[in-house]
């Protein structure tokens, strides 16, 4: 980024007064909450272009990443952070293995961790379905959780709420796959770039410069063009 | 860098844990006739009479601004109550997710709002622009509420430009199919794509991208990330090519390889079979936007072999994450919704009456920030206006910390008291006279 103003008096107090500007909380504010605009505007990208891929009801992810993401300011740094379990998971990539929260029905940990194999099943969880009885595969393992008869509930009662349209769900249909663990691949893109993030706080700490100093400024990328 | 433990969020979590337990039996309509300050310090739902369950319903709220659970985990979590048993209501799967829906967003609100109002960012950010995050199956009027609470409309350049309507050029049809926008599923690699219609101006360009239908079967890629790099080498090999001199297209590429600009697509074929997917395009079809009938046939049949590509530059004005799309829906047809942050229409449309979202249950409708140049451009103030911060200060004398969560009981209980409708009952719990054990 390059700032150039003119100087009135002393140009040395006129770069000092610039300098001071620059490592105050004033421009760490607007940094801070430059980066994250920048970061919400990346999630509301990836929220409109990544609905799930088996369609159904939408969970709404990224949208709640993009509400969820904050800055904070410790001492020199900024910190902009997404308080949304499985942005680091997501970027990173990793294993999720059963067993870390408790079970509802056994009060146990998790044996298994449950994925949707229908769109019917996004955004809910097992215990949202009556009636799901387990698919049992080579070996004795379970594979999966599937509609049992009589599954569909069409009205709530002192057992549960109304769940799911009358006939909505057909028996024997695979809701859930049952599974030990999940192995994610990394996926940097949930994160705008770095060079992204690092344009856009300079352009925006240049613009607030020139606010308060006069002057203009330029991004190494408003300098570039022609490019054939 | 990441942290290995979640970055609280600091702001929102604190608004939250503050919070002093409200069981009532009073339903939401008497509820919002509290004042402000007592709603927002408050944790309540309507009908609730138990301390206890409330208690629940806030620490699952907390766990998630932590960043501790999921939403669906905390939803889990609260439906397993076994207090909750006998209230079918809250133990619904619709109701425990709106309360805790609405809970964290008003949280994680809060929190925004409140950096929002740092006085160097209302100089670089003074206003903001009301927009639909999220779709929803029946939205609200919000043009209706914004125009009946004195807001202003502004011109809505893009979505009312000829952009927006269905092109065509030597049988190639440049198309925006906004209600499929962000349903269709990448999966399929685009193979050995190249150009066949290019169509730009300063705020965008419109790629079409057609091969041999037999190449773009059978394919399977890994994801929008992979399709975004095909995306970039069709472009860089063939867009340099076809573009040729032209120094506007040319920056465009630059601003693509530079990753300055979003990628958009739509995508006729899904990831079904090829023939499967052209049966689903032509059914889809028949509700893109802006379509004449007797366009539907040639469309239809071009749709499944081709792809039409939205690059959205970012640094437009109009770019609002990843598509100029959502300008293009129902809510934007009176106008865009901006205001200056210091301005009470923002209260005004709340059916909370509070200055930020979410301003009603599950609306879907968020706020954008509009920079100054921005705020300068569209007349809302001059280069040397100041917009005032305000800060939601406790109008009972005490300021939003853990800490002083005891001081914020006293002032309520005083408050309720002093009113003739409280009393203590407990720690951290004040009931309305006339709620229930």
């Amino acid at each position: 980024m390059t700032i150039n103003f003119q100087v009135e008096g002393n140009p040395g107090e006129a770069v000092e007064r610039v300098r001071a500007f620059l490592v105050s909380d004033s421009m760490r504010n607007i940094a801070g909450y430059e980066g994250q605009r920048t970061v919400r505007e990346h999630l509301q990208g990836l929220d409109q272009t990544r609905a799930n891929r088996m369609g159904g009801r939408r969970t709404h992810y990224y949208g709640s990443a993009r509400r969820a993401t904050e800055y904070v300011i410790e001492g020199e740094d900024i910190i902009i952070s997404i308080g949304q379990v499985g942005m680091k998971l997501h970027f990173y990539g990793g294993t999720v293995t059963a067993g870390k929260n408790i079970s509802s029905a056994t009060g146990q940990p998790t044996k298994y961790l449950t994925i949707p194999a229908s769109p019917a099943a996004y955004g809910h969880s097992a215990r949202d379905f009556p009636n799901l009885i387990v698919v049992w595969g080579h070996g004795g393992k379970p594979v999966g959780l599937a509609v049992a008869e009589e599954a569909n509930r069409a009205g709530g009662s002192h057992r549960g709420p109304k769940l799911v349209k009358r006939g909505a769900l057909v028996p024997g249909q695979m809701m859930f796959w049952l599974k030990e663990s999940v192995t994610m691949q990394p996926d940097p893109t949930v994160l705008p770039t770095s060079e992204t993030l690092g344009e856009n706080i300079a352009d925006r700490v240049g613009k607030a410069v020139v606010r308060r100093f006069g002057g203009t400024s330029e991004t190494a990328t408003d300098e570039g063009g022609d490019a054939s | 860098m990441m942290f290995k433990e979640p970055i609280s969020m600091s702001r929102a979590l604190e608004s939250q844990v503050v919070k002093v337990m409200l069981p009532t039996h009073l339903r939401s309509n008497m509820l919002a006739t509290l004042p402000i300050e007592i709603r927002r310090r408050s944790m309540f739902i309507a009908g609730e009479q138990s301390a206890d369950v409330l208690q629940r319903v806030n620490d699952a709220i907390v766990d998630v601004l932590r960043g501790n659970q999921t939403e669906e985990g905390a939803r889990a979590r609260l439906q397993a109550l076994p207090d909750l048993l006998d209230n079918p209501r809250l133990q619904s799967e619709g109701r425990a997710r709106l309360i805790l829906e609405t809970n964290i967003d008003m949280a994680r609100g809060y929190g925004g709002y409140q950096q929002s109002q740092d006085v160097d960012v209302l100089s670089e950010f003074p206003a903001w622009e009301l927009y639909r995050a999220e779709e929803r199956k029946e939205p609200r009027d919000w043009p209706a509420r914004w125009a009946e609470a004195g807001g202003v409309f502004f011109p809505d350049i893009l979505a009312n430009s000829a952009n927006w309507t269905i092109k065509r050029k030597n049988d190639m049809i440049v198309f925006l199919n906004d209600k499929e926008y962000g349903k269709d599923r990448i999966s399929w690699l685009l193979a050995n794509a190249y150009l066949q219609s290019l169509e730009w101006n300063d705020n965008e360009m419109r790629v079409q991208l057609s091969d041999q239908i037999s190449e773009l079967q059978g394919q399977r890629h890994n994801g929008l990330r992979g399709v975004e790099e095909q995306l970039l080498g069709v472009l860089t090999r063939h867009g340099r090519k076809a573009l040729g001199n032209d120094y506007r297209a040319a920056r465009w590429i630059e601003r693509i390889l530079s990753g300055k600009l979003s990628l958009g697509y739509n995508q006729g074929a899904g990831h079904e079979s090829f023939h499967e997917s052209l049966d689903n395009a032509q059914r889809e079809n028949t509700t893109t936007r802006g379509m004449g009938q007797g366009n539907r046939d040639k469309f239809s049949s071009y749709s499944c072999a081709s792809w039409a590509i939205e690059l959205v530059d970012k640094e437009s004005p109009y770019y609002s994450g990843g598509s100029l799309a959502t300008l293009a829906n129902s809510d934007y047809s009176a106008g865009r919704m901006i205001a200056l942050k210091d301005d009470p229409i923002w209260t005004e449309i709340s059916a909370f009456g509070l200055p930020y979202a979410p301003f009603d249950y599950n609306s879907g409708m968020d706020l954008r920030d509009i920079d100054r140049d921005e705020a300068e451009a569209l007349g809302l103030l001059d280069s040397g206006d100041v917009v005032q911060p305000e800060r939601l200060g406790f109008n009972l004398g005490v300021e939003a910390h853990p800490s002083a969560t005891g001081s914020i009981l006293d002032a309520l209980v005083d408050y309720y008291v002093g009113q003739g409708i409280g009393r203590l009952v407990g720690e951290g719990a004040v009931r309305l006279i006339g709620g229930g054990s």
